[in-house]
């Protein structure tokens, strides 16, 4: 009976919603806050998207995915370089409590190359 | 008709905010207005892919009276990408007609008189760039093929008081020194201002000539 419980709410779907994906994108080239406007509007077309957020201090860019979603490394490094930039690190964590993944859940991207 | 047309163009510019890049991102639209005692501009510009845009543009040359309309193609030949700074170095190439207005503007009733003599012409153009967010300088040519060719260049040093963030007002002043050769007073030094906040920009300033420059620029 109590198996049949849990089935019965988790088949309802009442169970806790998958996490969004938390995603930190070291960038080169984040400089003038009026050129940046094109990475916010380029990633927030995409529909895995929740929020982004530029940060020209930290040079990265944030992005937050819907739940259930995410963006794999080639669509990020895809999309920061059609903004004009280069792609240097990306760091991901689906730990919804942490504002930012730590530097050990970073990827060094080796094929970014800061001329184009 | 002149008048009202400069008019148009001036409102525009009330209305609309410089850039400088002819490029933006990959379907970014941008709409600038340039205006100086040489010259009013009105362009715009679609960004069709990271390296390529296209784009129309009207120049008003008062010295000459004439006006120039071209569609013109925008290609980024080079980019430098680093932590703390970017660089970039653009060709733009224009074609479209030349058209001068009349001495007799207002013999009709003030309704003004275009000359239909228009002509063709072509440009070309490359620019440069490079900035952190202390610094900037940049370059510009333009030559203008026709009857009554012209050549421009320009360059620019800035400077910003404070690092403004992304979401905050940019404030940068600068120093534009710009050389017309086909006039008397080939050189002109404009001190001026520019703001911006995130996607609109606005110029402003006084040349060493006396006259008033004002730009603005914004990004869709």
């Amino acid at each position: 009976m109590r198996k049949l419980a849990i089935s019965t709410v988790m088949a309802l779907g009442l169970t806790a919603p998958a996490a969004a994906e938390n995603i930190l994108v070291g960038v080169n080239g984040l400089v003038c806050a009026f050129c940046v406007h094109g990475i916010e509007a380029t990633f927030k077309e995409q529909p895995q998207v929740e929020t982004v957020k530029v940060d020209l201090d930290e040079k990265t860019v944030a992005v937050v995915t819907k739940a259930k979603m995410t963006l794999d490394d080639a669509a990020i490094e895809h999309l920061i370089t059609e903004a004009g930039y280069t792609p240097i690190k990306i760091c991901r964590t689906k730990d919804a409590g942490r504002a930012a993944p730590t530097e050990s859940e970073c990827k060094q991207l080796k094929t970014a190359s800061s001329t184009q | 008709m002149r008048r009202s047309v400069a008019f148009l163009l001036f409102s525009l510019s009330a209305l609309l905010p410089v850039y400088g890049k002819p490029l933006t991102y990959k379907g970014g639209t941008l709409v600038e207005t340039r205006n100086n005692g040489a010259e009013n501009s009105v362009i715009v510009t679609h960004t069709v892919t990271p390296r390529m845009a296209l784009g129309a543009r009207v120049d008003y040359f008062s010295g000459d009276e004439e006006w120039l309309t071209t569609v013109t193609y925008s290609h980024l030949l080079k980019r430098w990408n680093t932590p703390d700074s970017q660089a970039n170095v653009w060709v733009t190439l224009g074609a479209g007609v030349m058209s001068q207005s009349g001495d007799n503007d207002y013999d009709n009733g003030g309704m003004g008189n275009l000359n239909n003599d228009a002509e063709a012409a072509a440009t070309i153009g490359i620019s440069a760039d490079w900035e952190t967010r202390r610094w900037y300088l940049s370059y510009e040519n333009r030559f203008i093929a026709s009857d009554d060719s012209k050549f421009h260049q320009s360059a620019r040093v800035g400077v910003a008081p404070y690092i403004g963030s992304y979401n905050g007002i940019n404030t940068w002043l600068m120093v534009q020194v710009d050389h017309r050769p086909d006039e008397d007073e080939s050189f002109a030094v404009t001190p001026f201002i520019r703001l911006y906040n995130q996607r609109i920009m606005g110029e402003i300033g006084i040349s060493t000539r006396g006259d008033v420059l004002f730009n603005a620029s914004v990004q869709f």
